[in-house]
C-alpha cells in the first residue's frame, strides 16, 4: 500500500477501534443526532407540502364575482371581456340569478319551499373565474381587488381567509421548526462534543505518549475527528431509513381518493439519494463540529 | 549534540528550577544527570525534547534552537530523539509489536517495512520472539527493554532517560545499563537523569550534578573513576 494510504487506513482503523470502545454511547449519540435530523426533514417535508397544497389548492378554488342586482348587462360584459383577456385567467362561466336558484334548490330540496316563500329570488348572479393553477395568492387577491371596481359587481370570494390561514400555518411551521432545528442542532453538538470528549479522556495516555514519540497534533485529532463523522454518518443514514418509511407509510394514505381536495396533491418532497446526501452529510457535519468543540477544550497543548 | 547556553528556567515559586545553566554534550556520549529529588532532572530532560521553554537562554539540540521552536514543529525534534522513562509507559491495549508499530506510524512508516523494523528493533534488545506479548506478561527490565526498542524506532540520534532503571532489581538495572551502554557503542547520544548513585558508579561515565538548579560539577569518567 503507498504510504498515505496506509497511514488513513491507520487512522480509520483507529477511529472505529475508539467507537468500539463505547459503542453504547456511541450508537446513543448517533441516534440523537438521527432524532434531530428526522423532526428537521419532518419540519421540511410538511412545509413544502403545505406551500405545495397552497398553491394549488387556491388555483382550484379559483374566483367567485358575485353581480349586483343591478348591474346592467353591458357592465356584466364589459367584466367578462376585461377577465378573459387576462392572462392569469383560465375560463370564466356565468350563472344567472335563476340558475342560481335551481342549483340552490337541487342541492337543498328541504329548504326549496323556503326559497319559494320569497318574493323575489335573494340567490345573486356571478361569474365563476377559473385561473392559472401557476398563480401565486399575492396575485389573485390583487385580481380581485381588480376586479371589485368594476361597477355592479358586489363582492369578490377567493378563498382569502382559508389561504391566509393555511400560508400563516406554513410560515409559523418554517418558523418554530428553524428554531427547534437550531436548538435541536445545538443539544446535539453538546451530546456529540461529549462523547468526544470521554474518548479522548479514555485515551489521554495514549495521547500523551503520542505527543512523546513525535505525533504531529493532525495525527491525533484525526481520529477523534473520524469518530466524530462516523457517528453522525450512522445518525444521518438512521434518520434517512426512518424518513424513507415515513414519506412510504404516510404518503400512499394522504393520496387516496378519500383525501378529497388534497387527493393527488400529496407528494412529500420526493425522497430521493440527493435528501439521503444531505442527511448523511448533515450528520457527518455535526459529528465533526462536536469534535472540533470538544478538542479545542480537551486537547490544549 | 545538547548545548545549554545560560539556560533559567523559573516556574515562579521562589527559586528558579534551573539557574543560569551551560553545559554541552558532544555527539557519541553517554552522560548521566544526577541530583537529588526535585534538584530539576526531569525539568532539564523536557527543555531538551521542547515539552517546557526556557524563560532565559539557548538551547541547540544537534545545531538546532530548541527554545524558540514554534508548536507545529515539536513533533518533528521528538521523531529524533528516543525518550524513556521509569514506567516503560506501553499501550497495555496492544502488544509489543503493536506498541512499536504504533510508534512507527507516528513518523509515518507502515506496511513491509514496519514489521521488518518491529523484528529489527526486538531483536536489538534481546526481545526476539516477544512481538506477540501483552505488555502485562512481560517483567519490569522486559517492558523496559520494549520501551528502549520503541525509544529507537526512528534511529534516533539522542535518547533521553530519566530514572530508566528506577524500578527494576540491581542485576535487571545492570542488564539495561548494559544495553544502554550498547546502544551508546552504536553512536547514539545518551543522557541519563537518576538519583541513583549505584548506577553511576557501575558505569563510570561523565557525570553532570545539579544542585539548587545550577550544574555544581561535571566531571569526566577519568574523575568518576578515581572518585569511587
Ligand atoms: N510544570 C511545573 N509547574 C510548576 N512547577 C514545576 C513543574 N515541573 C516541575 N516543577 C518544579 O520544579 C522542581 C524540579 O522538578 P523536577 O521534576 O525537574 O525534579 P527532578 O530532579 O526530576 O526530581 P525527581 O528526582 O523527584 O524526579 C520541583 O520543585 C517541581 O515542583
Ligand atoms: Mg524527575
Amino acid at each position: 500500500m503507498p504510504r498515505p494510504l496506509y497511514h488513513l487506513a491507520f487512522l480509520f482503523a483507529d477511529g472505529v477501534r475508539a467507537v468500539r470502545t463505547h459503542l453504547a454511547l456511541a450508537v446513543m449519540t448517533g441516534l440523537t443526532i438521527a432524532v434531530t435530523l428526522l423532526l428537521l426533514g419532518l419540519f421540511t417535508a410538511v412545509y413544502h407540502h403545505l406551500e405545495r397544497v397552497a398553491e394549488r389548492l387556491h388555483g382550484e378554488l379559483g374566483m367567485v364575482v358575485f353581480l349586483a342586482d343591478d348591474c346592467a348587462p353591458a357592465q356584466r360584459d364589459a367584466l367578462l371581456g376585461w377577465l378573459r383577456h387576462r392572462p392569469e385567467v383560465a375560463a370564466v362561466t356565468q350563472t344567472s340569478k335563476e340558475e342560481a336558484a335551481a342549483t340552490f334548490t337541487k342541492r337543498h330540496p328541504e329548504s326549496a319551499a323556503l326559497l319559494a316563500l320569497l318574493e323575489e329570488n335573494p340567490l345573486p348572479a356571478s361569474l365563476e373565474v377559473h385561473l392559472d393553477g401557476a398563480l401565486t395568492a399575492a396575485a389573485t387577491a390583487s385580481l380581485a381587488h381588480e376586479v371589485e371596481g368594476f361597477a355592479g359587481v358586489d363582492a369578490v370570494r377567493y378563498g382569502e381567509q382559508w389561504l391566509a390561514s393555511l400560508l400563516g400555518l406554513s410560515r409559523w411551521l418554517r418558523g418554530g421548526g428553524a428554531s427547534a432545528g437550531a436548538l435541536l442542532a445545538l443539544a446535539t453538538l453538546f451530546i456529540v462534543s461529549n462523547q468526544v470528549a470521554l474518548s479522548i479522556y479514555a485515551r489521554r495516555e495514549e495521547i500523551d505518549i503520542m505527543r512523546l514519540i513525535g505525533a504531529t497534533n493532525r495525527f491525533i485529532r484525526t481520529p477523534f475527528y473520524l469518530e466524530g463523522a462516523l457517528t453522525g454518518l450512522f445518525g444521518g443514514g438512521v434518520a434517512a431509513l426512518l424518513l424513507a418509511a415515513t414519506h412510504r407509510l404516510v404518503g400512499p394514505l394522504l393520496a387516496t381518493p378519500g383525501g378529497g381536495l388534497l387527493a393527488g396533491s400529496l407528494d412529500l418532497v420526493s425522497f430521493g439519494i440527493r435528501q439521503v446526501a444531505v442527511l448523511a452529510g448533515g450528520g457527518a457535519l455535526l459529528g465533526m463540529v462536536g469534535c472540533w468543540a470538544s478538542i479545542g477544550h480537551f486537547m490544549k497543548r | 549534540m545538547i548545548v545549554f547556553d545560560h539556560v533559567t528556567k523559573d516556574f515562579g515559586h521562589g527559586q528558579p528550577v534551573l539557574r543560569d545553566l551551560s553545559f554541552h554534550i558532544e555527539p557519541g556520549e553517554l552522560s548521566f544527570l544526577i541530583g537529588r529529588s526535585g534538584a530539576g532532572k526531569t525539568t532539564l530532560l523536557r527543555l531538551i525534547y521542547g515539552a517546557e521553554r526556557p524563560d532565559s537562554g539557548t538551547i541547540r539540540v544537534a545545531s538546532r534552537d530548541v527554545s524558540r521552536l514554534r508548536p507545529g514543529s515539536v513533533p518533528y525534534l521528538r521523531r529524533n530523539i528516543g525518550i524513556i522513562f521509569q514506567d516503560s509507559k506501553l499501550l497495555a491495549s496492544r502488544t509489543v509489536a503493536g506498541n512499536l508499530l504504533f510508534a512507527l506510524q507516528v513518523a509515518g512508516i507502515g506496511g513491509r517495512a514496519a514489521k521488518n523494523r518491529v523484528d529489527e528493533l526486538l531483536e536489538r534488545v534481546g526481545m526476539a520472539g516477544r512481538a506477540a506479548d501483552w505488555p502485562a506478561e512481560l517483567s519490569g527490565g522486559e517492558q523496559q527493554r520494549v520501551a528502549i526498542a520503541r525509544a529507537l524506532a526512528n534511529d534516533p540520534a539522542l535518547i533521553l532517560a530519566d530514572e530508566a532503571t528506577g524500578n527494576l532489581d540491581p542485576d535487571v538495572r545492570e542488564e539495561i545499563l548494559t544495553l544502554f551502554d550498547a546502544i551508546n557503542q552504536a553512536g547514539t547520544t545518551i543522557l541519563f537523569a537518576t538519583h541513583d548513585m549505584d548506577v553511576v558508579r557501575e558505569m563510570r561515565k561523565r557525570v553532570l550534578t545539579l544542585v539548587g538548579g545550577e550544574m555544581v560539577s561535571d566531571r569526566p569518567p577519568e574523575l568518576e573513576a578515581a572518585y569511587r
